[in-house]
């Protein structure tokens, strides 16, 4: 049987020829019928976003998902009705559900994205290298690559830290706070120094540079990677607010501290900087990120040709974890323009935003 | 569908310019740097009532430089002095490059 050669060949045999059940060639998702090669169905075919079943009269599904990548709910585009329901305890375990409201089996695909892989109560999540029972809140096997970190048990999810951690492939955890504070930092100091070499400075790098603003950048960034959408507005405008109430400058003499006294004053220019952040970040995504992020890969998700070519160029085959790296790699790449981007756009167009503050101050 | 074409038209347009400023902006500092390092003429200019404010203040107490002007060839060009102390019909000496005065310094930036 075809199909299950080549499923057997990335390492992902479920089904023996004598079983019904579900195969998986990558994104794609088939229905077999006893093994039988002619009653096997394509089911539905998976991309980040979404999925479509039965192409032949496709029905198209949206997820809703939360910080970490769970799989809130599930949206039928066709009838405009929320087909599936999901919540979990933090270890990732779904809870108790409403079979006739929430479907849970409608798809599988849950906490992190993963498959959930229900056996008589011995489920557990497919996490690529590593099956994780969330139940117990481990995994079944040591991590493969237990000797880079001895200082926690092997069997440990995400650093025993579910909330703000996410284990893409049950190997490494991403810690993904962190990354984004040293993010956050780095791009509003790249800003600021941009926007200093564009205005004729001679010292970009040191002088008049705001540490209010850095450290408000970092505290965004840590907590932004860890709190829901709603959250994650608050803080951006909590830190706008900061940013135009204090200001400590580094200057040719020392540091300087600032204080801005009128309420109006810090209102209009909170308001003036969130919208220049959002047309930014708006242009950045639009123009940049998301063009790049779909360069190799098809909308279904897959390696096109020119993919194909990149993997084939760094001299490996195109298998499903060279297929998997290369994706993470482009993903990264277009993250990285993205807010390079949008650092850039800050920086030049600064000095315009801090006129229009001056001419519309209030004394 | 017909809005959201036009609505991508609408962002690409707008992008474009933006990225357009960007170049220029970053490029007028970049072959100023390059033109006038490389054949200097120097002059004197004197401070107009031209602000220039500074950036990365966040709107608080925004601190600003004069712009100062120049003639060549019977021609005004100006640019930005860098110093926030000079006052108003101050001198201050300015170096530029000769085949394009556009492309101008001060001498002695303080900052």
């Amino acid at each position: 049987m075809q199909l299950v050669a080549l499923h057997r060949l990335f390492g992902y045999s479920q089904i023996s020829t004598d079983q019904s059940g579900t195969a998986y060639i990558g994104n794609i998702e088939y229905n077999t019928l006893n093994g039988n090669n002619s009653l096997t169905t394509l089911s539905r075919i998976y991309n980040d976003e979404g999925y479509v079943e039965n192409p032949a009269n496709p029905q198209y599904y949206y997820f809703r998902h939360d910080h970490l990548g769970d799989n809130r709910e599930v949206w039928c585009a066709n009838t405009n009705t929320v087909a599936q329901r999901t919540q979990y305890y933090p270890s990732g375990l779904p809870w108790a559900y409403d079979r006739n409201l929430d479907h849970p089996d409608l798809q599988h695909r849950k906490y992190n994205g993963k498959e959930f892989v229900e056996m008589h109560g011995y489920d557990t999540y497919d996490i690529v290298w590593r099956q994780y029972y969330p139940a117990i809140m481990r995994f079944q096997t040591p991590d493969p690559e237990v000797e880079n970190d001895y200082d926690l048990s092997p069997y440990t999810m995400c650093d025993n830290n579910m909330v703000l951690k996410t284990d893409p492939d049950g190997r490494v955890a991403i810690v993904d706070n962190i990354v984004g504070a040293v993010v956050g930092g780095l791009a509003d100091y790249g800003g600021q120094v941009i926007s200093n070499y564009a205005n004729g400075s001679d010292h970009p790098f040191t002088q008049n540079i705001n540490l209010v603003s850095i450290g408000t950048s970092i505290a965004v960034g840590a907590l932004t990677s860890g709190v829901s959408a709603f959250v994650k507005g608050g803080a951006t405008v909590l830190a706008s607010t900061v940013n135009n109430s204090i200001a400590v400058k580094t200057t040719g003499s020392g540091l300087k501290v600032e204080v801005q006294k009128n309420p109006v004053n810090i209102l209009k220019n909170t308001v003036i900087d969130l919208t220049a952040d959002k047309l930014a970040r708006g242009f950045s995504k639009k123009l940049v990120g998301a063009p790049l992020s779909k360069v190799g890969t098809t909308n279904a998700g897959r390696l096109n040709n020119t993919g194909k070519a990149l993997v084939n160029a760094t001299g490996k085959n195109v298998t499903r974890k060279s297929t998997e790296t290369t994706k993470r790699i482009i993903k990264g790449v277009a993250k990285g323009a993205e807010r390079g981007t949008e650092t850039t756009l800050n920086g030049v167009t600064n000095q315009k935003r801090e006129d229009l503050k001056k001419k519309t101050n209030q004394n | 569908m017909r809005w959201k074409k036009t609505s991508d038209k609408i962002w690409i347009i707008l992008g474009i310019c933006l990225f357009t400023y960007c170049i220029y902006v970053l490029s007028k500092r970049v072959l100023t740097d390059f033109f006038v390092d490389e054949n200097a003429y120097h002059t004197k200019a004197i401070i107009i009532n031209e602000e220039n404010v500074y950036p990365n203040q966040r709107g608080i107490n925004p601190k600003f430089s004069y712009s100062y002007q120049f003639e060549v060839n019977k021609r005004i060009y100006t640019g930005n002095s860098h110093d926030a102390t000079l006052k108003v019909g101050d001198t201050i000496e300015v170096e530029y490059y000769k085949v394009l005065p556009c492309f101008n310094k001060p001498l002695h930036p303080k900052e």
